[in-house]
């Protein structure tokens, strides 16, 4: 996909997830929904293409966040490298993947965040975060990437490039 | 040549015969051949009525179906036409009420300068405790204005671009408030406590602090006007050990479903200005 879409499509969820994700709380937190488009996109179109969605997505969720911007984007960034390379190198545990790379990137994603707070302030409840936070956002993201996953695949498979295989 | 005249006497025939019926009809109302006419057409036009009636009746029902068709879609129209109707003088409502409390707190803190603003966006990472609203240094807002509503304090500004704020809830664990225990004064900080809410610490152990205890702002510092509804006193941690007290507060305000808010502009007490005495000629 051109990057000249792929700038513009996660900037533009990465803002949907500011203003209107509240709308869509479950388990009592709001969608990641840029991480799990980013994840999405490195699992169907690539490193190189999922790392560029991961740096715009961390970008714009940094815009939007009040959190440290170079952490969200570095965490967003990693996590997207990691996955790529753990899909490159392990074709057998391919059907699992997705689900197994949504929980390794939001925890990642979470635990950076978390710890970076215990660096500003000595109040922090962790159980509470755990079990407020990070426990239902792994859930929800869970349930978001069956859905966006299999839909984007879907997607890709009707307008993207055709695949070469063996006959 | 026969043929032809056989035609032509017919024809006079019949000729003779509906004058004949003319003259008739015109002299009396019942006669003979009226009579015999309807003796003979009457049963056939019976057995086309009956024969009739089911199509008609079948006509009738499509004619009806269709005009039911129609009143339904109108009706289906008019009931959605309504419904929106009746959502947007729900949210006219809801809308009026919250104006009308914020008036009726204007009116309690007539010396704030206050700007009504609207909470277009959240924090999207859920770790940290912010609030984007639509109200920028345009609107005469700047870093650090204390941030509130009807119920309570929110937070303070800590980002101003032109025409939108970022807004630090005081959830957030950078967050710090001077505040005091309305019933017994005693005075402390308030802090966020990510994961619990708010927790008030460096209360002197001398001091009293109970559950349900009010917690407003003390006005210390400066930063915020004093008096503001801080959250209330659900939980007290007092050690023998400790130097100070602590107790668990949750906030005033629900910020989740915080939809505006008010930026105080100012909150110094305005000097009344002395009217102007109308002059004698």
């Amino acid at each position: 996909m051109r990057y000249y879409i792929t700038i513009p499509i996660v900037a533009l969820i990465a803002i949907f997830q500011a203003t209107i994700s509240p709308e869509f709380r479950l388990f009592g937190v709001n969608p990641d929904l840029t991480l799990v488009v980013t994840i999405v996109w490195v699992l169907i179109r690539g490193e190189q293409e999922g790392v560029l969605a991961a740096l715009i997505g961390g970008a714009a969720v940094a815009a939007l966040s009040g959190g440290p911007r170079l952490l969200i984007i570095a965490s967003f960034v990693a996590c997207n490298l990691l996955v790529g390379y753990a899909y490159r190198h392990l074709p057998r545990m391919a059907g699992i993947i997705p689900y197994l790379a949504i929980v390794v990137s939001t925890l990642l994603v979470k635990i950076v965040l978390i710890f970076w707070l215990s660096t500003t302030t000595d109040l922090l409840y962790l159980r509470g975060l755990v079990v407020q936070k990070v426990l239902p956002a792994l859930l929800y993201n869970l349930v978001l990437m069956v859905v966006i996953y299999n839909l984007a695949d879907r997607i890709d498979r009707r307008l993207g490039p055709p695949t070469v295989e063996w006959q | 040549m026969k043929e032809s005249r056989g035609r032509v006497i017919t024809l006079i025939a019949i000729l003779a015969i509906v004058l004949v019926w003319l003259v008739l009809d015109s002299l009396a109302p019942s006669n003979p051949i009226r009579t015999t006419v309807s003796r003979i057409v009457s049963p056939v036009q019976y057995a086309i009525h009956w024969l009739g009636t089911p199509f008609r009746a079948m006509a009738d029902s499509f004619k009806s179906v269709q005009a039911l068709c129609d009143e339904n879609e109108a009706l289906r129209e008019e009931n959605s036409s309504l419904r929106n109707q009746i959502i947007i003088l729900q949210e006219a409502q809801l809308e009026n009420e919250f104006l009308r409390k914020q008036l009726a707190f204007k009116d309690t803190v007539p010396s704030y300068r206050l700007l009504s603003a609207e909470v277009i966006g959240r924090d999207p990472s859920e770790i940290f405790q912010y609030l984007i609203i639509d109200r920028g240094s345009e609107d005469g807002v700047r870093v650090k204005m204390p941030v509130i509503t009807a119920d309570g304090l929110v937070g303070r500004i800590s980002e101003v671009g032109p025409v939108t704020s970022r807004v630090m809830l005081l959830t957030d664990a950078s967050s710090s408030v001077s505040t005091l225990i309305q019933r017994s004064r005693a005075t402390g900080m308030t802090q966020g406590y990510p994961g619990r809410g708010l927790m008030m610490r460096y209360i002197a152990q001398t001091d009293s602090v109970k559950e349900r205890d009010l917690v407003l702002t003390s006005g210390l510092g400066g930063a915020f006007p004093p008096k503001l509804v801080v959250g209330q006193v659900v939980e007290v941690r007092q050690l023998d050990v400790a130097m100070f007290q602590e107790a668990l507060v949750i906030p005033a305000v629900n910020f989740t479903s915080l939809e505006n808010v008010m930026v105080v502009i100012s909150f110094e007490e305005q000097p009344v200005e002395p009217q102007p005495t109308p002059e004698g000629p």
